[in-house]
């Protein structure tokens, strides 16, 4: 055996890579990976032909960035399966950019977009692209009650204001549907004369540039259970600060579930600080605990049968399945979910095994601290009290800090903004020195890597002060980009820092190189 | 049961029949036209034939993977995940270019696809990281493209790979290395010098 692996076969038989056949050629680079099939292509005619197949291209979204949880900057009405082989080329090779600006410990926004809502300037609540646009469609509320929406060109150098509303009263919240292909786009709570409503809107752009139409139609109303934190799907999510009650309603069969949080939240000022729907359970961040509910499946079904007596559905409750509290003597003020899976409607498809990870932003004295913990959720979702054991050996808590970021200084923008799929995300800090004359600040971003079991320190990237390199300064080169933020907000899929500012501006900065 | 194999160089082999199932081709021929008399494997010479078999003697236990699981986006999702290469897998691959190739073409024509995985594979790791000339004198490539080609294509993948770079340098802790900075266009950079407020 071993003089024949030693002897040269060369002389006495010809196969070579490309002698391999065709078939077998395109095995290989199904295994590579974007940067790699580049690389190949610029070998030789022939293998530059077979790299154009469209299969090629399917495979490497498949395998570098589908199963790696990011999401492709496409609009959500044009499917994969619709784009040539050179656009799925583009597709790939625009993600994995982004992917690596995104990582590297220098990543900095490549082009920026400065936009005033109105003249003159007017304070910007919210500012955010709409999900399922591939970052094309803006959306800010301004003064109060204003709700406009801005076409952005796919290189970022033009925006036009396609349409917009007032509404009565004032805006308190407003959330985008994560599902693009819900008729429902967006939700917004207003206060007016005292009375809170919840209004559903679809929204929707057509046309191409330049004569682009914005439609909008309110689908549904209803007054509210609490601050509007999510819209996911068909579900609405509240949250009343009064009871810590949480709760979710369909708005399509007026089904609704309440989550009793944990009795501790309610002796204190309670707020939610992050919450997440998946198709199996539901995450409440509070400022003195962290609860994991089971979703009933009866809140997610689209026909349910009314109620005999013809009046509302009774509030089902949702089962508590795990709660951590906080240490004593700390306080937190700001929180972030990343269970690696998209939100519900998305089926969460990832193993049990493989944790969620849950940042959170802690006061002491008067700076911060982010911890980053992974939780494992229990098999089988067991109920409190139960004897069943966490999955991880040395983790009987379930949660543990697994990183800390110290001295980060309070910011006026506090939330930690996440995307729960990919892991990517952004925070900012406020870095102004003593003695300073104007306010420094910095945009923090950073990704997380799903955890698996034997990863000691799965994310090495996020904050730990002693590692120069383990930290994204993204406003090096941007220095003014964040300044005065009084709103972030990202897209994922495209790679798009929405900034609003104090002074009445929206800055959009591209992550993305091109 | 026997089952006899013969090699393009008229070599005959005799192996069990479940050895022989693992290979798709044979699978099929003994479901048709049963065992009967040697089966000729006309693109498989002896030395390839010798090393396939070992590696299916090896293999012998494992379950055979189902056709639709072993397809499209499904099959890249379980490559992916079974990522972890045996030790003996490895020591087995690990052989001259020349036999490799041939393993992996001797693998697509019986069709044993955990082989041809692991061949496939096996060539794809040769090929990371490497530059356009590595990966020609890597597998005897003649370079085939105009001068003017070449360059447009490598003005198309410099940037990339100056980010790679990059990430790569990263990685490996050296946060010092120079970084060629990204192009900023020019409006963006005055309207950053003078702020408006």
């Amino acid at each position: 055996m071993a003089d024949i692996r030693s002897r040269d076969y060369a002389e006495i038989s010809s196969v070579q890579f490309l002698t391999l056949p065709v078939d077998v050629i395109l095995d290989i680079i199904l295994h590579l990976d974007v940067q790699d099939i580049l690389v190949l292509q610029g070998t030789c005619r022939f293998l530059q032909e077979i790299t154009e197949m469209r299969t090629v291209w399917l495979s490497a979204i498949h395998r570098r960035i589908l199963s790696n949880g990011l999401s492709l900057p496409l609009p959500h009405d044009v499917p994969l399966s619709q784009l040539p082989a050179a656009g799925l080329k583009a597709v790939a090779i625009y993600v994995v950019r982004l992917d690596l600006n995104w990582k590297s410990p220098r990543a900095r926004p490549c082009k920026l977009l400065e936009l005033s809502p109105e003249t003159p300037a007017v304070y910007v609540q919210f500012a955010f692209l709409v999900p399922g646009t591939a970052g094309r469609c803006l959306l800010t509320v301004t003064g109060g009650s204003m709700i406009s929406f801005w076409e952005l060109d796919s290189r970022l150098r033009r925006s036009k204001r396609v349409g917009g509303w007032t509404v009565e009263g004032s805006i308190v919240d407003v959330v985008c549907n994560s599902d693009p292909t819900d008729p429902a786009t967006i939700g917004v709570r207003t206060v007016s004369q005292g009375r809170k409503v919840v209004v559903l809107y679809n929204v929707s752009m057509r046309g191409s540039n330049g004569t682009t139409k914005l439609e909008f139609k309110e689908i549904f109303r209803m007054g509210t259970l609490g601050r509007l934190k999510l819209l996911r799907g068909n579900l609405i999510v509240f949250y009343a600060r009064i009871n810590s009650f949480g709760c979710l309603y369909n708005y399509r069969t007026g089904v609704s579930v309440g989550m009793e949080t944990h009795g501790l939240a309610k002796l204190v000022r309670a707020t939610c600080l992050a919450i997440e729907v998946l198709s199996d359970y539901i995450i409440i961040i509070q400022p003195t605990s962290v609860d994991l509910f089971e979703l009933p499946e009866v809140v997610t079904q689209n026909d349910v049968e009314n109620p005999p007596d013809g009046g509302p559905h009774p509030i089902i409750s949702a089962r508590l399945v795990k709660t951590k509290c906080r240490p004593p003597q700390s306080e937190w003020t700001a929180g972030a979910i990343i269970p690696y899976t998209a939100p519900y409607p998305a089926k969460r498809s990832t193993p049990a095994s493989r944790p969620i990870s849950i940042l959170i932003r802690e006061r002491s004295e008067n700076k911060c601290v982010i911890h980053y913990h992974i939780v494992y959720p229990p098999k089988g979702l067991a109920p409190v009290g139960s004897d069943a054991p966490w999955r991880h050996p040395g983790l009987d808590t379930g949660f543990r800090p697994a990183q800390m970021r110290y001295g980060v200084r309070q910011h006026f923008f506090q939330e930690i903004v996440v995307a729960p799929a990919s892991g990517r995300g952004l925070w900012l800090e406020n870095v102004t020195a003593p003695g300073m004359t104007h306010t420094a600040e910095r945009l923090m971003i950073f990704s997380t890597v799903p955890p698996t079991k034997g990863d000691e320190w799965p994310m090495v990237d996020i904050g730990d002060a002693n590692r120069e390199g383990s930290i994204r300064w993204s406003a090096k080169n941007f220095p003014e980009a964040v300044r005065y933020c009084s709103f972030c907000s990202f897209d994922d899929s495209v790679g798009r820092v929405v900034v609003a500012t104090q002074d009445g501006r929206v800055r959009v900065l591209e992550m993305a190189p091109s | 049961m026997i089952v006899s194999l013969v090699s393009s160089d008229g070599k005959l082999y005799q192996v069990d029949e479940a050895v022989a199932r693992r290979s798709g081709v044979i699978y099929t021929v003994l479901e048709d036209i049963g065992n009967q008399k040697p089966i000729p494997l006309l693109n498989v010479p002896s030395h390839v034939l010798k090393q396939v078999i070992e590696y299916c003697e090896y293999h012998r236990t494992d379950p055979l993977p189902q056709d639709a699981e072993w397809s499209g986006p499904a099959r890249a999702e379980l490559v992916r995940r079974k990522a972890v290469v045996s030790d003996w897998d490895k020591k087995f691959i690990d052989c001259d270019q020349t036999l490799l190739f041939e393993i992996i073409q001797a693998a697509s024509y019986l069709d044993i696809k955990p082989l041809l995985d692991l061949g496939c594979k096996t060539v794809a790791n040769m090929m990371t990281g490497k530059s356009v000339e590595d990966i020609r004198a890597l597998f005897h490539i003649e370079n085939d493209f105009t001068p003017e080609e070449e360059t447009a294509m490598q003005v198309e993948r410099s940037e990339f790979e100056s980010l790679y770079n990059i990430m790569i340098k990263s990685m490996a802790g050296g946060v010092n290395a120079p970084v060629t900075s990204l192009p900023i266009p020019g409006k963006a950079r005055r309207r950053l010098r003078a702020p408006h407020y």
